[in-house]
């Protein structure tokens, strides 16, 4: 590590008020419902007394169903959603389920979408990782799902299946009865 | 562990603290649990690309976005998108949003008994150009008064939503300004417990950015860390 790196901008909340900011992209799917392989992807974003958490922004970013990025995606892949939960507590985009994606080594890891929180009352935002209950074979070997040693904690990385092609993923920030804290992650300077 | 996917490192302490009791706000929210430090995989290296054509004129001027002028002191805050190596983040979307010159919220939530003004929103985004720098024209914000604790008040901010290279050094933050006397009983500011690292938050006052006659300039400078991966041993 090199001494004469600058110092980060540290976080800071996003506080109540950020609608009339960030609303602008808030309504984009990543793909349109006539998709081949179009899913719903909705969830709840729950705080320690497990209420619903009305002003929360949630945003996603995943590779294409053929597991690529921006620029190596057609042009019209954005690969992004924001969404402003809704009073209570919802998010729904409507995406693909990404294809495998190299992980830090170059191994193939399973599909994921990286999921990001923002609210009044987080002082930095929680990163989380979005990985497929109905995809038990490429889950099995993916190398972050295997390095969480707490059973429980992994269980909550987990989208369920809610119907054909609707998948939920709540975000709990704390423990509470609607279930256990979310995984978050955090990554180094 | 073979993959060594997390990394045995504890969370930068330079950002905030999830739970930061003297903000009242954290202790339902902010997670109990310590995350764990993800060496990122090509997900999190990547990063969405937002085109030119996704900014409107006027975007970056919030003081020119409706048909009257708004009330309060014009500004021009500028400064470099860059990553930890000085490198300039080029072409790559900066967003703001902050309270009128009276500190209030184009938000239909803030209560706090100040007037609106019908000339100004409070929104702006802009792409990096590329130097990494990024220039928006605006009203300085006010203060306001919030629940916290009694008698408080944030000092004035402007909120700036950012993105790098690699999703992993997304960041939302606040930028204050220079002197004010609000910023050593502010708990949001003062959750950053280095001094030196808070300092980083306050613009600086800038003869360069001002335009004679018209507006005052600020200069603020943006450092996204997490660009550079631990590569593999």
């Amino acid at each position: 590590m090199s001494t004469s790196k600058l110092g980060a901008t540290p976080s800071q909340t996003i506080g109540p008020f950020f609608k009339f900011g960030t609303e602008w992209i808030a309504d984009e799917d990543l793909v349109a419902q006539d998709y081949r392989g179009a899913i719903l992807l909705a969830g709840t974003v729950f705080d320690g007394a497990g209420n619903p958490v009305p002003d929360a922004m949630v945003e996603i970013w995943q590779a294409d169903d053929n597991g690529k990025f921006p620029p190596e995606t057609s042009e019209s892949w954005m690969g992004f959603a924001r969404r402003l939960t809704d009073i209570g507590g919802q998010y729904r985009i409507r995406t693909v389920k990404p294809g495998p994606v190299p992980g830090s080594s170059g191994e193939l890891q399973a599909p994921h979408i990286f999921m990001v929180v923002f609210a009044r009352g987080l002082l930095k935002p929680v990163f989380t990782r979005i990985y497929f209950a109905d995809e038990s074979g490429a889950n099995a070997t993916d190398p972050l799902l295997n390095a969480i040693e707490d059973s429980v904690a992994r269980s909550t990385l987990f989208a369920s299946v809610k119907s054909e092609g609707t998948y939920e993923f709540d975000v709990r920030l704390q423990d509470s009865e609607r279930g256990p804290e979310t995984q978050f992650f955090g990554f180094d300077d | 562990m073979a993959s060594g996917v997390i990394l045995a490192k504890p969370q930068s302490e330079e950002d905030p603290p999830y739970r930061f009791p003297a903000y009242q706000s954290t202790a339902l929210r902010g997670p109990n649990r310590t995350p764990l430090i993800l060496r990122p995989g090509s997900t999190e290296l990547h990063v969405p690309v937002f085109g030119e054509s996704r900014i409107r004129p006027n975007d970056d001027d919030l003081t020119a976005q409706h048909a009257g002028e708004p009330i309060g002191e014009k500004i021009v805050v500028s400064g470099k998108l860059l990553d930890s190596n000085g490198r300039p983040i080029r072409n790559q979307l900066v967003e703001i949003w902050q309270a009128n010159a009276c500190g209030r919220y184009a938000h239909a939530l803030d209560d706090h008994p100040a007037p609106l003004d019908p000339n100004f929103t409070g929104g702006g985004r802009t792409l990096t150009d590329n130097d990494g720098r990024y220039r928006f024209t605006t009203i300085k914000p006010a203060a306001y008064p919030w629940g916290n604790h009694p008698n408080a008040w944030r000092p004035a901010h402007i909120h700036f939503s950012l993105f790098g290279t690699a999703f992993a050094q997304r960041l939302v933050t606040q930028m204050y300004f220079p002197g004010d006397p609000l910023i050593e009983s502010d708990p949001i500011a003062n959750s950053i417990r280095d001094k030196k690292v808070l300092d980083r938050l306050i613009s600086a006052f800038d003869w360069d950015l001002t335009i004679p006659g018209t507006a005052l300039g600020y200069r603020w400078d943006i450092v996204l860390g997490g660009s550079n991966p631990t590569p593999e041993a």
